[in-house]
């Protein structure tokens, strides 16, 4: 019995491998649920449109943009930055892993994603914590509230993103997701990898650019 | 090279020029080059975000593609403008 079905998982992995193989040559459908790529877009111009605000107000605010921005924490935002591309490596793994039909493995690197989003945000809440501790909150100057509002906006897409992942992780333990069948898991990282993306621009614009 | 080492090697870069921005803008002195630097280093962790994590790089309909890339491209480009502006004098 045993014996069987590991034989038919082999074959179904080396069916799976071939289809992997012809997948990284060959055009291919879009990953994910269509739907989540109308929301990404929509959120990548919501976005945008906070991050032209942003670089539009600047011009006229230089020097209390870049004063202003000497009292931000680098590393943190560094860090994170590290922290996210990790969370959006492990992503990938995870979508390679249930393409080769290795539902345990998928799961591990959902949860070492879960792991890393949960690091951005105890450094994001560190952050917050010590912005506030100073006195600083939204109405101290239009830097701070650009910056305060900005970093909330995609806090909360990461604890959104975070939901997902998790939801994906809960249905991949049920066996929901196969080779075959795993648009669940394509539609969690497209989303998660929005959120990476949106902070490779945060990350210069706010804590770097002077 | 596999996918699976492709993945590898694109984790390592962005790893590795999300650490040069950070170099880079720890400079007290902000040449304008540099900062020119830091966006490009941004462009190119973006591309390889959307090309090879959102795999969007072989998608049939290039549509999708062709406006992630735009969106980062063009939000890329006014940042780098209006900090130029910032750079040039009032006229006055």
């Amino acid at each position: 019995m045993t014996t069987d079905t590991y034989v038919i998982n082999e074959t179904e992995t080396a069916v799976i491998n071939t289809t992997e193989t012809e997948h990284e040559t060959d055009e291919q459908t879009l990953p994910g649920d269509v739907a989540i790529w109308i929301f990404i877009l929509a959120e990548l111009l919501v976005f945008g449109i906070f991050f032209l605000a942003y670089a539009i107000t600047r011009l006229s605010n230089i020097e209390l943009f870049n004063e202003s921005q000497l009292n931000l924490t680098r590393e943190y935002g560094a860090i994170n930055t590290a922290v996210l591309i990790t969370g959006s490596y492990f992503v990938v793994l995870a979508v390679n892993a249930i393409r080769q039909n290795k539902t345990q493995q998928c799961g591990r690197w959902l949860l070492a994603a879960l792991a890393t989003g949960t690091i951005f945000t105890v450094i994001k809440c560190i952050e917050f914590y010590e912005k506030f501790s100073e006195g600083i909150n939204l109405s101290t100057n239009v830097f701070y509230m650009f910056y305060l509002s900005l970093t909330f906006f995609h806090f909360m897409h990461v604890l959104l993103g975070m939901v997902i992942l998790a939801a994906v992780y809960v249905k991949n333990r049920q066996g929901a997701y196969t080779a075959k069948q795993h648009m669940g898991v394509e539609t969690g990282a497209a989303y998660w990898h929005m959120v990476d993306l949106v902070w490779i621009i945060l990350f210069p614009l706010v804590y770097l650019l002077h | 090279m596999s996918q699976a080492q492709r993945t590898h090697i694109f984790y390592f870069i962005l790893l590795v020029l999300t650490l040069a921005a950070f170099i880079i803008a720890e400079r007290q002195t902000a040449e304008p080059w540099l900062m020119g630097g830091v966006l490009v280093t941004a462009w190119i962790k973006g591309q390889i975000v959307v090309d090879y994590f959102m795999r969007l790089r072989r998608v049939r309909r290039r549509l999708w593609r062709n406006v992630v890339s735009g969106w980062l491209f063009l939000i890329l480009a006014v940042i780098a403008y209006t900090y130029w502006l910032s750079l040039t004098p009032p006229l006055n």
